[in-house]
């Protein structure tokens, strides 16, 4: 009895393989859970996908390499391309249906994502129901996307590797901001807790000053690449007036990217902001803006690991960056980068008035 | 609402004690005033402190270094004068029109000036950028917000203060709705952020410049509400009593509107909506000096000044992110303004 269905179930699987190794991918049922532990299940890689979540086209065609897939995103999103390299590498992102939201809010346009026939749509999982189940009650497939640290980015990069059937690429950008992790641990631990950096994040420099606090992402990127976070003690991002920045005296002022108009030079002529050791110094360096921007969590940022490190650590620490942000690039979106495009990125027109920034520059020859 | 009657002939204040009134709140928001320069998250000590408010007066060797200097004088100086100023201003304002309404719950929120000039602060956000130009909105459309709430409550040629009232509720709501338009298209990255951080209301990146910007309109408007104190005296006996003693009601109180939206548009443009001050200071300060707007309305500025002072100091020094100054005036002032009431059934209105 037992060896009749032993047989019978050898038999069945090697049928089964044998079926499987013939269709091969295109059969692949997709199965993943998203950031709230929902299962979603596609009966096969997905082919026509809409994004919510500002971030998630870039980091969608970064584990893609092509905006193909992607046929509705939200109007922040196409900002965000046309504003960075996203236009010169995937030109046909511009075309993307950008209606399906609108930009003050995350309400989705249901009707509009109908119209778009999408396989699967992601949404973001923390601004209530409300903005989830209109699309659900549409008959649309959901997955919940959760953003703001480096586990959610690799669920997020682990979902649309599921999605489009590029998992093992997928494996590689984790493995590769891993070991950009343990590599900058390597470097940074030397340093003698009294000799680290003092740096503090400004979200917003512009309209208010509002500082990262220690358990923010920014918070965790100023350890990363070794820095010392005097605002460490506030919880999330805070307001806080000139005179705590200038108790805090940080060495080095690292800028967001979100204020469009915002540039170091700005620090720099603030009177109230003139002791301190990084206007002083001239150590404040806007974020570079890559596939997307460098300060929020996203596919690149063990670049922004790295250069951040240099700034703080400019005798000390030295990565070829440039290099590997071709490397990457190429990897990443299939595009080859040249030297022009990669000062553009690094910002290097506003951020070269500022010390040591010639240690990105391009080497003659 | 009840009429108040008021000894227009002899003060309830005699002219000894107003003096009295006068010169001790004077006094006290000197000290606030200096003691405020004195607080803050970067240590200045109080001599230094001192001695560096001296320097400007009687140049002497600095014996502090640059930053010290800076901090006084360029984060603590002009944020502790804006908060005199629009302290002052948001009370006499709520006084003066509390007065010319006879109404105890008027304030500049009520009739629709402070969400019509929010509104103005905020199409100026989304627009550009230039501070004369968001105060200059902020007036517009808070006077916008005062004529609708005119033209509503305009009955058989007169404004009864129960559709002024209403009328301001009304204006004030649909402000609002605009307010909550203009977030909604603005960019969620740059200028929403902007919005609501200001909307909150703060003093934390006050400049000289803007000191000047709002402080000329408030000093002015608020020179024209302390002149015409006789006259708000005369109309809070009833508009029948004012008329028979030959004063022209319409346009005293339209003066006193003009001025309370100059004074409130110049402080909602720099430091965002601060409720509660310009309710809750002209019941205090009539809870000490009876309703004489002679001496209510410098004490109520007096007041307002010391009492926003003090509360900024809470908002910038409590805790290393600043508190917006806002949310503490209304935490402190709705409380403060209901044990008032029920304590004194609104005694000052009662007071004769």
């Amino acid at each position: 009895m037992m060896k009749r269905i032993n047989k019978v179930l050898l038999i069945s699987l090697s049928l089964f393989f044998m079926f499987s190794s013939l269709f091969g991918e295109t059969n692949q049922k997709v199965t993943f859970f998203d950031h709230y532990n929902n299962e979603v299940t596609l009966e096969k890689p997905a082919e026509r996908i809409i994004t919510i979540p500002k971030p998630a086209p870039s980091m969608f065609m970064a584990v893609d390499g092509s905006s193909e897939r992607i046929v509705g995103i939200h109007p922040g999103s196409m900002d965000a391309i046309r504003e960075g390299i996203m236009m010169q590498m995937f030109p046909d992102a511009i075309n993307i249906n950008s209606d399906i939201g609108n930009k003050g809010s995350y309400i989705p346009n249901v009707e509009e994502m109908l119209t778009l026939h999408p396989d699967i749509i992601f949404q973001w999982g923390n601004e209530g129901m409300g903005i989830v189940d209109p699309i659900k009650n549409a008959g649309l497939k959901v997955a919940l996307v959760k953003y703001g640290d480096q586990n959610s980015l690799e669920t997020m990069l682990n979902s649309f590797g599921s999605v489009s059937g590029k998992k093992d690429k997928v494996e590689t950008i984790i493995a590769w901001h891993k070991s950009t992790m343990s590599q900058l641990k390597q470097k940074t631990d030397i340093i003698p807790e009294s000799g680290k950096t003092r740096v503090i994040f400004l979200i917003r420099a512009l309209s208010s000053l509002k500082v990262a606090g220690g358990d923010t992402y920014h918070g965790l990127c100023i350890g990363l690449a070794g820095g010392k976070n005097p605002a460490r003690e506030i919880k999330g991002y805070k307001v806080v007036s000139p005179e705590q920045i200038i108790a805090w005296d940080p060495e080095v002022i690292f800028l967001n990217n979100f204020e469009a108009k915002l540039q170091p030079q700005d620090i720099y002529s603030n009177a109230m902001l003139a002791g301190l050791s990084a206007v002083k110094n001239k150590r404040v360096y806007r974020a570079p803006m890559g596939g997307y921007r460098w300060d929020p969590p996203n596919q690149e940022s063990p670049l922004m690991w790295k250069w951040l490190s240099m700034i703080f650590y400019p005798d000390q620490i030295s990565w070829d960056i440039r290099t590997e942000m071709k490397e990457k690039y190429q990897f990443l979106y299939n595009y080859t980068l040249k030297d022009d495009e990669i000062d553009a990125i690094l910002r290097f027109r506003m951020n070269g008035i500022s010390s040591n920034y010639q240690q990105f520059a391009r080497t003659e020859g | 609402m009840s009429s108040i009657s008021v000894h227009t002939g002899r003060s309830a204040v005699q002219s000894q004690p107003r003096m009295l009134i006068w010169v001790g709140l004077a006094i006290l928001l000197g000290m606030t005033v200096l003691i405020s320069l004195g607080i803050g998250r970067y240590h200045v000590d109080f001599f230094t402190v001192v001695k560096i408010c001296w320097s400007r007066v009687y140049s002497s060797i600095p014996t502090w270094t640059d930053t010290d200097e800076r901090v006084v004088l360029l984060i603590r100086m002009p944020r502790i004068l804006m908060a005199v100023f629009a302290g002052a201003g948001l009370a006499l304002s709520g006084a003066g029109l509390q007065g010319v309404f006879r109404n105890p719950l008027v304030g500049p929120q009520i009739i629709g000036v402070s969400s019509g000039a929010a509104f103005g602060g905020v199409l100026a956000i989304l627009i550009w950028e230039s501070q004369i130009l968001t105060i200059l909105t902020a007036f517009v459309f808070g006077l916008i917000a005062v004529v609708i709430v005119f033209i509503m409550s305009r009955t058989n040629g007169r404004s009864p203060v129960l559709m002024l009232v209403l009328s301001g509720v009304v204006v004030s709501a649909f402000f609002t709705a605009l307010i909550s338009l203009a977030k909604y298209v603005a960019d969620p990255y740059d200028q929403l952020p902007a919005i609501v951080f200001w909307l909150m209301g703060s003093l934390a990146l006050i400049t000289y410049s803007k000191v000047v910007i709002a402080g000329i309109p408030i000093l002015l408007a608020g020179a024209v509400i302390y002149m015409i104190r006789f006259r708000i005296n005369i109309l809070s006996l009833g508009d029948e009593e004012a008329e028979s003693l030959g004063i022209k009601v319409g346009p005293t109180r339209w003066v006193l509107i003009l001025c309370a939206t100059l004074i409130t548009s110049a402080v909602v443009s720099v430091c965002g909506i601060i409720g509660w001050v310009g309710l809750v200071i002209p019941h205090v300060a009539r809870m000490i000096t009876g309703p004489d707007h002679r001496i209510l309305f410098p004490a109520s500025a007096l007041i307002g000044s010391i009492f926003f002072l003090l509360v900024d100091d809470i908002a910038r020094g409590a805790t290393q992110a600043e508190i917006p100054v806002g949310i503490l005036t209304a935490i402190i002032g709705a409380p403060v303004f209901a044990v008032l009431l029920k304590r004194t059934h609104a005694g000052g209105w009662k007071n004769d």
